[in-house]
C-alpha cells in the first residue's frame, strides 16, 4: 500500500513538502480567521449589552 | 507574427465572456471588460501592450500602463474598490445578531481546502494559495492577493472568481442538499434584531480594522480600506462621500479594473493546461467553502439548544447577497414560513469581513 502511494506522488509529482505547507497554512489561517472573528463578535456582544443597559436606564429615568 | 491558435482560443473566451455577461446575466461589470480586454490584448501587435517598434523603440499600450499602475504598483484598483464595497455594505443585521460572524470564518475552509488541493496538483506554495484565493469570493481580494504574490495566474483566477461567484445559485444548492438532510432544512429560526446604536456603527469598522491589523498586519490594506468606506457610510457626516464612494467611484474602479485585468491573459500565458487546472480548482473552493459553513453549523448544533438552520453556514461565503438568497429560497422552498434571509444577510456580510481576513493571513505566512 506505502508502495502504490509513493508511486503515486511520483507519478503525479506531488511535492509533499509542499502538501505539508499547505495543510500547516489550513490550521493556522482557520485558526487566525477564527480568532479575529470571535474578538470581534465578544465585542459587539459587548457594546450591545452596554447600549441595552443605557437604553434601559434611559427608560427608567424617564419614568 | 500572425494570429496563433492560442489567440483564437482567447477571442473565443473574450466572446464567452461577454455573451455570459449580457444574456446569463453573470457579473456584467466585470466580466464585460474582461471579454472585451481580452480580445484587445490577444490581437497581433496590440497597441494596448507595450511592443518593441523599429526605429521608434519602446511604445507603450494603455492596458499594460494601466495594470502596472493599478495593479502591480500598489493594488490601487482593487483597494479603492474596497472603499466603495464598504460604503455599500449594511453591518445592522449582523451586529444585531452577532452569532452569524462565526458562519463567514467557517465559510472561509475552502480556501485552504483549494490551496492543499492546488498543491497536490503541482503547483507552488505561491500560485497554490492565489488559486486558493478565488474560494475568498471576493475579487478584489483575489486580485490583491495574487497580485502581491507574484502569481502569473492572475488572469485565470479572477475569470474564474467572477464567473464561480455568478454561478453560486447553481453550485450552493447541488452542496446544500447533499450534505443536509430534509429535517435539518426546515428547523425554522425566529428573528428577534436588537436595535444598534449609531456608536455602534461608527465604532465596528474602527475596532475590526484594530483586531484585524493586530493578528494580522498584512490584512491593514484590506481591512481597512472596506472599513473606511464602512465608516464613512455610518458617520452620519459624509452623506455626500459615501454617496460618491458607493456610486461612482465603484463604478469607475469597477470599469477599469475589469480592463486592465485583461492583460493578464495574454495568450500565452492563459492558453495552458494549468488554466484549466485554476478552473477546477476554483469550483472546488466554491463547494469545499459551502460544506465548511454548513458543517460548521451542524457542529454548533451538537451544543445549542436553539437549534440553527445549518444553510445559513452556507451564507457565510462572501459572495453577497446570493449566497444569502439561495439560502432564503431554499428555506421557503422547504417551507414557506420559513424566513431565513435577515439570518443569511447576517452570515453573508460576516463572509465579506472574514473573507479579507483570510486574505491577510495568507499574505502574512510569507512576510
Amino acid at each position: 500500500m506505502l508502495n502504490l502511494l509513493s508511486l503515486a506522488v511520483m507519478a503525479l509529482e506531488i511535492n509533499t513538502e509542499t502538501v505539508m505547507t499547505s495543510l500547516g497554512f489550513m490550521w493556522k489561517g482557520m485558526l487566525g480567521i477564527m480568532t479575529v472573528i470571535i474578538i470581534i463578535t465578544v465585542i459587539v456582544m459587548i457594546m450591545a449589552r452596554i447600549d441595552s443597559k443605557k437604553a434601559a436606564k434611559n427608560e427608567g429615568g424617564g419614568k | 507574427m500572425g494570429i496563433t491558435w492560442q489567440m483564437v482560443v482567447m477571442y473565443v473566451i473574450g466572446g464567452l465572456l461577454i455573451y455570459l455577461a449580457l444574456s446569463k446575466d453573470f457579473e456584467p461589470a466585470l466580466l464585460l471588460p474582461m471579454g472585451f480586454g481580452a480580445i484587445l490584448v490577444n490581437l497581433p501587435f496590440s497597441g494596448v501592450i507595450n511592443q518593441m517598434m523599429t526605429g521608434v523603440g519602446e511604445t507603450h499600450g494603455i492596458i499594460q500602463w494601466l495594470f502596472d499602475v493599478g495593479i502591480e504598483a500598489s493594488e490601487a484598483f482593487p483597494l479603492l474598490l474596497f472603499i466603495g464595497i464598504g460604503a455599500m455594505i449594511d453591518f445592522g443585521p449582523l451586529l444585531s445578531n452577532p452569532k452569524m460572524f462565526l458562519f463567514g470564518a467557517a465559510a472561509q475552509f475552502g480556501i485552504f481546502a483549494a490551496i492543499t488541493v492546488s498543491t497536490l496538483l503541482g503547483f507552488d506554495i505561491k500560485d497554490a494559495v492565489a488559486a486558493g484565493m478565488i474560494g475568498a469570493a471576493d475579487g478584489p481580494t483575489a486580485i490583491l492577493v495574487s497580485q502581491v504574490l507574484e502569481s502569473k495566474y492572475m488572469g485565470a483566477i479572477a475569470v474564474a472568481a467572477y464567473s464561480y461567484m455568478a454561478l453560486v445559485p447553481t453550485i450552493q444548492p447541488v452542496v446544500i442538499k447533499a450534505i443536509t438532510t430534509k429535517k435539518e432544512r426546515l428547523i425554522r429560526m425566529p428573528y428577534n434584531p436588537k436595535n444598534i446604536s449609531k456608536r455602534t456603527r461608527i465604532l465596528f469598522p474602527i475596532i475590526v480594522t484594530v483586531i484585524a491589523g493586530l493578528v494580522a498586519p498584512a490584512s491593514v490594506s484590506l481591512v481597512g480600506f472596506l472599513m473606511f468606506g464602512n465608516l464613512i457610510r455610518e458617520c452620519g457626516a459624509l452623506e455626500n462621500l459615501s454617496k460618491t464612494a458607493q456610486n461612482e467611484l465603484a463604478n469607475l474602479v469597477t470599469l477599469l479594473l475589469g480592463i486592465t485585468i485583461s492583460f493578464s491573459m495574454v495568450a500565452d500565458k492563459f492558453v495552458t493546461l494549468d488554466t484549466i487546472k485554476i478552473m477546477i480548482i476554483g469550483l472546488l473552493a466554491f463547494v469545499f467553502d459551502t460544506i465548511g459553513g454548513v458543517m460548521f453549523a451542524k457542529f454548533l448544533n451538537l451544543f445549542s439548544k436553539n437549534k440553527i438552520n445549518p444553510m445559513i453556514g452556507a451564507a457565510g461565503i462572501s459572495a453577497f447577497p446570493m449566497a444569502a438568497r439561495v439560502v432564503q429560497k431554499m428555506g421557503i422552498a422547504e417551507d414557506n414560513q420559513n424566513h431565513l434571509l435577515m439570518h443569511a444577510i447576517g452570515a453573508n456580510v460576516s463572509g465579506q469581513i472574514a473573507s479579507v481576513v483570510a486574505g491577510g493571513i495568507l499574505l502574512g505566512f510569507f512576510i
